[in-house]
């Protein structure tokens, strides 16, 4: 095995300057499977794609195939979708309903906890002593918060409530609405030849790209968000936010009116008339704070690898698939109670703008592409990469909220706070390193 | 226009009107000509792109509907003139220099209706983009087309394309198919 790359000269202390191989290098990317995506808490699903007894969907924890799927017991579970026999993968549909899962190549059978039911033959063919628990599939540590289902494959990861931090309080503001929120699915998905921390990123508090990147969309259905066209004008009121564990966001509230957002139509009437009639029962059940945020428009990162847009209501994974690619999959957001015409016409925004033909999302991929691959150069790789909007002005204290925050919301301090937590997460062997690292920084 | 067993195919001259109606609107979408496009379609147009998953042959869900599922696109009249109006902003940089696209509409059939001014026409598509320096993509599709006749011209009334790839596999596919 090659010595490890020294990862802690890749990122600059105060994650304002960056090493382009770590948006480039195989053993980096390998680095980041064992240490960023085997010992973070991955999102799933959310219980609303996995309603019934026996639902089942597949997915990706990095490169680890994984099976999602509620028990007879109700208990929704995960574990690696690779049969222990041979290897093959066991379950080839995206979803559906199964009270088993059979691997194609010689039939063994798992139930819906992953523990082995059947092998064929099995008394006449395999050692009186066969131990069978030891052909078990390898289980998903899966916790939830608030319907939303993610898992971790390291014991020794703090909570997923920990894990999640300030970022939960923040989190509350779309989740904690009375009938909390849904995803609906089944997730667009889409190739990109990109390094998935470009997008991470993007969506952690890139709002100085919108006016720019996006001008021709936002020209044509900008409404509100017109001001931000051409990058003429720092948005007003705008703010960003940065946790200890990586994750952040940005927010534009819209104060007395209905903050900015992309609707059009009829949906932007039943979206106004939601937000505007929703706004004063978040006040009373979540406080000041988070109804100015309930009526904000938002882009934000989970770390590692989950994005979302409130007011676009667009909810992603950035699945990795090597340094220079990976997978967009892409759901709709939307609250439980919302009425069900409201609902269809938010998964038709989200469509038309952050879907595969999307309007806006399509501006996105090529410049992701563009970000990665100029790294072929030897002379360009080893040319830095620039954070530094708004270094030195973050506010670590904040009277209002639990987490750092920056004005204005064109900034980078979240994006520093990301690279400063994968540098963290890649740097430290333990978790106990890796909190005491992250508490140290954030301590007040 | 006497009547026709609706699902019986169009008669000869009529079939060579309908696929003339495809090869031309393959040329004009080719050619960036997206308002003489428009200018095909219907009011009503219902412009769907359903994603395809990966299910069980014994899985007994309903096909997806533009309500009960996700979709690539979903677009009617309006949704459609927003795309082209991002076109004609000048500001559209991810086509500008502009994409090379050329497509092979193939597998024609055009059958008569119970509506005697409609028919329901299947086409088989293959659509190369070619993008920049060396960027390619191949793009396979079966479209089920309503046509109707109005005044004289035919027009296009609704379009559900049955899309072959699950993952998209180029970064986007902001193209009409």
């Amino acid at each position: 095995m090659g010595t490890r790359p020294n990862i802690s000269e890749l990122v600059r202390p105060d994650g304002g300057i960056q090493d382009r191989r770590i948006y480039w290098d195989e053993d980096i990317y390998q680095m980041e499977l064992e240490r960023i995506f085997a010992r973070s808490w991955l999102f799933l699903a959310h219980d609303s794609l996995v309603l019934e007894k026996g639902d089942f969907l597949t997915t990706f924890m990095g490169q680890d195939r994984v099976i999602v799927t509620r028990g007879q017991d109700g208990v929704v579970r995960a574990f690696l979708n690779s049969c222990a026999h041979r290897g093959n993968i066991i379950c080839r549909a995206d979803s559906g309903n199964a009270k088993n899962f059979v691997c194609n190549y010689h039939g063994w059978a798992y139930g819906s906890d992953g523990r082995i039911s059947d092998i064929p033959l099995k008394d006449e063919i395999y050692p009186k002593d066969f131990d069978t628990s030891t052909v078990d599939l390898k289980q998903v540590r899966v916790e939830s918060y608030r319907g939303f289902i993610f898992g971790t494959f390291d014991d020794s990861a703090p909570s997923l409530s920990d894990y999640l931090g300030e970022m939960g309080w923040y989190f509350d503001t779309f989740m904690d609405v009375p009938g909390g929120s849904e995803l609906l699915g089944p997730p667009t998905k889409v190739r990109i030849k990109a390094n998935w921390k470009f997008f991470a990123e993007n969506f952690i508090g890139d709002f100085y790209h919108a006016g720019w990147t996006h001008a021709a969309a936002i020209k044509v259905i900008g409404g509100a968000l017109m001001g931000i066209l051409g990058n003429q004008a720092v948005p007003e009121g705008a703010m960003q936010f940065a946790t200890k564990y990586g994750h952040g966001f940005n927010a534009a509230p819209g104060n007395d009116e209905v903050f900015p957002h992309i609707h059009q139509g009829h949906t932007a009437e039943m979206w106004e008339d939601w937000v505007r009639s929703r706004t004063p029962v978040l006040k009373e059940r979540l406080g000041e704070e988070r109804a100015t945020l309930y009526n904000a428009i938002w882009d934000g990162s989970m770390f590692p690898n989950t994005s979302f847009l409130r007011g676009i209501d667009t909810w992603k994974v950035w699945q990795p698939r090597g340094p220079r690619e990976l997978e967009v999959w892409t759901w709709t957001l939307v609250e439980r109670d919302m009425p069900e015409e409201l609902k269809r016409g938010i998964r038709h925004t989200n469509e038309k703008t952050f879907g595969v033909a999307g309007i806006l999302e399509g501006d996105d991929g090529e410049n992701m592409e563009g970000n990665t691959n100029t790294s072929e150069g030897w002379v360009t790789r080893g040319e830095p990469l620039n954070a530094e909007m708004g270094l030195g002005e973050e506010q670590l204290d904040s009277e209002q909220f639990p987490s750092m925050m920056s004005e204005p919301g064109d900034n980078e301090a979240a994006q520093r706070n990301f690279l400063r937590m994968w540098e963290t997460m890649m740097s430290c062997d333990t978790w106990d390193e890796i909190m005491a690292r992250r508490t140290k920084e954030h301590n007040k | 226009m006497s009547a026709h067993t609706p699902g019986s195919l169009v008669a000869l001259e009529l079939h060579y009107v309908v696929q003339s109606f495809l090869f031309r609107e393959a040329r004009m979408l080719d050619g960036e000509q997206f308002r003489p496009w428009q200018a095909t379609l219907t009011d009503d147009i219902h412009y769907w792109l359903p994603i395809r998953e990966n299910r069980f042959r014994k899985d007994k869900r309903p096909e997806p509907t533009p309500e009960n599922s996700s979709s690539v696109y979903n677009d009617d009249y309006t949704d459609i003139e927003h795309r082209i109006q991002r076109f004609e902003t000048g500001l559209a940089w991810i086509e500008d220099p502009p994409s090379r696209i050329r497509r092979i509409v193939s597998n024609v059939e055009a059958e008569y209706t119970d509506n005697e001014n409609e028919l329901n026409v299947f086409s088989n598509i293959i659509l190369y983009r070619n993008r920049r320096q060396d960027e390619e993509a191949w793009f396979v599709a079966a479209r089920r087309d309503r046509l109707r006749l109005v005044d004289g011209a035919w027009y296009l009334a609704r379009r559900h394309i049955v899309f072959d790839q699950h993952v998209v596999l180029d970064e986007n596919l902001s193209v009409f198919l």
